[in-house]
């Protein structure tokens, strides 16, 4: 089964895994996306983010583990790998690694750098606690930023909201334009002056061609842009009903992992 | 959301409906046009009820037919339509100025289309015409319009476009206080200049006791030059009344009040354009003077009324006219000289007939090419006007026609300033005015009505 990455904005997956070790929050109900809770993944994830790159790798680790059990994002889990390997702790980062790549919603590039690195430290001898990897063993990236892009619900409401604003702007062109016509009209009526006539009528044809191409445009861009919206709000609407239980093949045993977009 | 989208698309629908349905067609024929401020409004062909005469029916011909690609485009302004074409004579003179100009374009020369344009019914249409060769023509200068009422019409509109006209017969001194005088150029004397001459002629005949009546046409040709003929005559007029051109009603009630005078009278002047014809048919019960002595009315005309038109008349009522047309004279700017015998021959040669018809076809003939070696000082409007400027001075003349022009053009190239020598003498402009100027009296021929004959007055 396939789990939903989508969410309303905030895309949100999260695993309760009875082999984690920090997991002692088996079986709870996943903190809904933009949440307090959420928030505080975020900010654990980012000051985990900053540790590692100062070095400080215990702290990272514990702060990667404290905002997974608040958020299951699988990436925390290739960060918490990527940790214990700076720290030496090959098997705890083989671990998280094949963790990792068992989780649903991975990145393809993550998993082929995680699959190199657990088969990498698999096939060498661990290096010994407290030294860095050698530089061969180093080709794995730095953790990444959790980020949460927008679900194409998202996409669609604020490609509908652009989309629409165009079509008002075309359709005010076209009132516009209509004025001018029916000005330069007025002008043709209110002259007996051959030249002067077939001027005001020569703009006025160009001011009604105008006009009926800027309601023409405006018009199907509004209409286009409200489609867009609408689809958009459904599959929003939709996202948020979304949730199910899902069993994640985990090594070691099996885990229950609850899927919901919010 | 839905329904404001569609409201939207209703709203656009139906305001663009609205644009795009406007109704430009307002007429089949001129009977479906109003009648607007007393004007009845014509149809034009495409549709559109309009004052005056259409567009269309304006300006229709090129000289010549199929112009060389790169020609600069030159305008004329004529009297086409109206008295049966009564500047036909001009405009053939300046076809003729076209086609020499245009032979020397293997000289290096630009060849010269010339688009022709009718002045129509009125000053209007004069303008009409003029705006219709500035926006679609794009020409560079303009010979006409012929009248004086015309060139007051358009000159608004010329200097605005800042495109130089330049007139071969309006004379009217009323045109040197124009604000446009820089495009506006006149190249037949003054009225200011003819007013004397013919108070002069009405002295010698019949002394410092003539008794005058002066008819003149209400328009800025007629009202200047009766003034100038007033203040020169020997004693004030008996009779002074003005009609309006075409105007039957006051035409015959000025017929009516000079009738009335009538044996008190020695001389009638009569300043009048296409309306010439009509009063010298009715004014032919007039008491006529005897071969010898004393007695009787002479009528003098002016330079508007040496015309076909007058001709034709004469012809019609020969010989019980004889003693009629004895009587008529008239004055006019006039031409002589090597250069306008050759200017004759080569407009007799090309077709048909002389030039003398029309006092002012040499005239035009002048105009023509005093803008073809202005255009040496550049093709833009204001250039030209100010090619026409340099038409002063005190240096040696170049001549126009045949090699001479390209001498001409040479030194207009090279910033020269001189006066030119055309067939009708030599031309001088000041503030648009042409300095000088030639005059004769002309009379009809009692022989030979196909023309007028004429003797220098200095």
């Amino acid at each position: 089964m396939k789990a939903r990455r989508s969410a309303p904005l905030r895309p949100l997956l999260f695993c309760l895994c009875a082999l984690l070790p920090q997991a002692a929050a088996f079986g709870q109900e996943p903190p809904p996306s933009g949440t307090p809770a959420d928030e505080t993944a975020q900010r654990l994830s980012d000051e985990g983010l900053e540790a590692y790159r100062a070095g400080k790798y215990e702290t990272a680790a514990r702060l990667y583990k404290q905002a997974f059990q608040v958020r299951g994002d699988p990436a925390l889990l290739y960060n918490l790998a990527r940790t214990y390997e700076k720290m030496g702790k090959a098997s705890l980062a083989v671990e998280y690694y094949r963790r990792y790549l068992v989780a649903e919603g991975t990145d393809p590039k993550l998993r082929a750098r995680a699959e190199e690195r657990v088969s990498s430290m698999t096939s060498a001898a661990p290096p010994p606690p407290g030294t860095k990897a050698t530089k061969a063993a180093e080709p794995a990236p730095p953790p990444q930023q959790t980020k949460k892009p927008l679900s194409p619900g998202s996409k669609l409401l604020w490609a509908g909201v652009g989309l629409g604003a165009a079509g008002v702007a075309g359709l005010a062109v076209g009132i516009g334009l209509y004025g001018a016509a029916a000005s330069a009209y007025g002008e043709f009526n209110g002259t007996t002056d051959e030249l002067d006539k077939i001027a005001a009528r020569d703009r006025a044809q160009g001011f009604a061609v105008g006009s009926a191409v800027g309601y023409a445009v405006g018009g199907a861009l509004a209409a286009g842009g409200a489609a867009l919206i609408g689809v958009g709000l459904y599959k929003l609407r939709g996202e948020r009903k979304a949730s199910r239980v899902m069993i994640l093949p985990l090594p070691g045993g099996a885990a229950a992992s609850l899927a919901g977009a919010f | 959301m839905a329904s404001r989208t569609t409201f939207a698309a209703a709203l656009a629908l139906h305001l663009s409906g609205c644009a795009l349905g406007f109704d430009y067609h307002e007429c089949n024929k001129d009977a479906d046009c109003p009648t607007v401020s007393g004007q009845k409004l014509s149809c034009t062909s495409e549709g559109l009820c309009v004052a005056g005469t259409p567009a269309s029916q304006l300006c229709t011909r090129t000289h010549p037919q199929n112009p060389a690609a790169g020609a600069v485009p030159i305008g004329a302004i004529m009297r086409l339509s109206l008295m049966s074409g009564a500047d036909t004579f001009l405009l053939q003179a300046v076809q003729l100025g076209v086609d020499e100009v245009n032979s020397f374009v293997g000289a290096g020369q630009r060849p010269v289309a010339l688009h022709i344009c009718d002045s129509g019914r009125s000053p209007e249409d004069a303008s009409k015409a003029l705006r219709v060769l500035l926006s679609e023509r794009k020409v560079a200068a303009v010979v006409g319009p012929s009248t004086s009422r015309e060139a007051l019409a358009v000159a608004k509109v010329a200097g605005d476009a800042q495109v130089p006209l330049v007139s071969p017969s309006a004379t009217a001194a009323s045109l040197m206080d124009l604000q446009q005088k820089d495009y506006v150029y006149k190249i037949a004397p003054s009225d200011n200049q003819q007013g004397p001459v013919l108070a002069r002629l009405v002295k010698e005949r019949s002394g410092s006791a003539a008794k005058v009546a002066l008819i003149y046409v209400d328009d800025a040709y007629g009202t200047g030059l009766q003034g100038a003929v007033s203040v020169s005559l020997p004693s004030s007029p008996e009779l002074v009344q003005s009609f309006k051109e075409g105007d039957a009603k006051t035409i015959n009630a000025a017929i009516m009040a000079v009738k009335a005078k009538g044996s008190a009278l020695t001389d009638v002047i009569i300043i009048a354009n296409p309306d010439a014809a009509e009063f010298a048919r009715q004014l032919e019960s007039l008491p006529k003077p005897p071969m010898m002595g004393t007695g009787g009315v002479r009528i003098y005309m002016t330079d508007g009324a040496k015309n076909d038109s007058l001709l034709a008349l004469a012809r019609d009522n020969l010989p019980a006219w004889t003693e009629h047309l004895r009587r008529l004279s008239g004055t006019s700017p006039t031409a002589e000289g090597n250069a306008y015998k050759a200017f004759e021959t080569a407009f007799r040669g090309k077709f048909g007939q002389s030039p003398t018809s029309d006092a002012f076809a040499p005239y035009a003939y002048d105009s023509f090419y005093a803008l073809a070696v202005a255009l040496g000082a550049g093709q833009s409007g204001p250039q030209v006007a100010a090619g026409l400027r340099r038409f002063t001075g005190n240096a040696a003349p170049s001549a126009v026609g045949g090699s001479d022009y390209l001498k001409a053009v040479g030194r207009m190239e090279k910033g020269e300033s001189f006066p030119l020598s055309g067939v009708t003498g030599t031309i001088r402009f000041k503030d648009g005015s042409r300095e000088g100027g030639l005059f004769e009296e002309w009379s009809i021929s009692p022989t030979d009505t196909s023309k007028f004959q004429s003797r220098l007055i200095q």
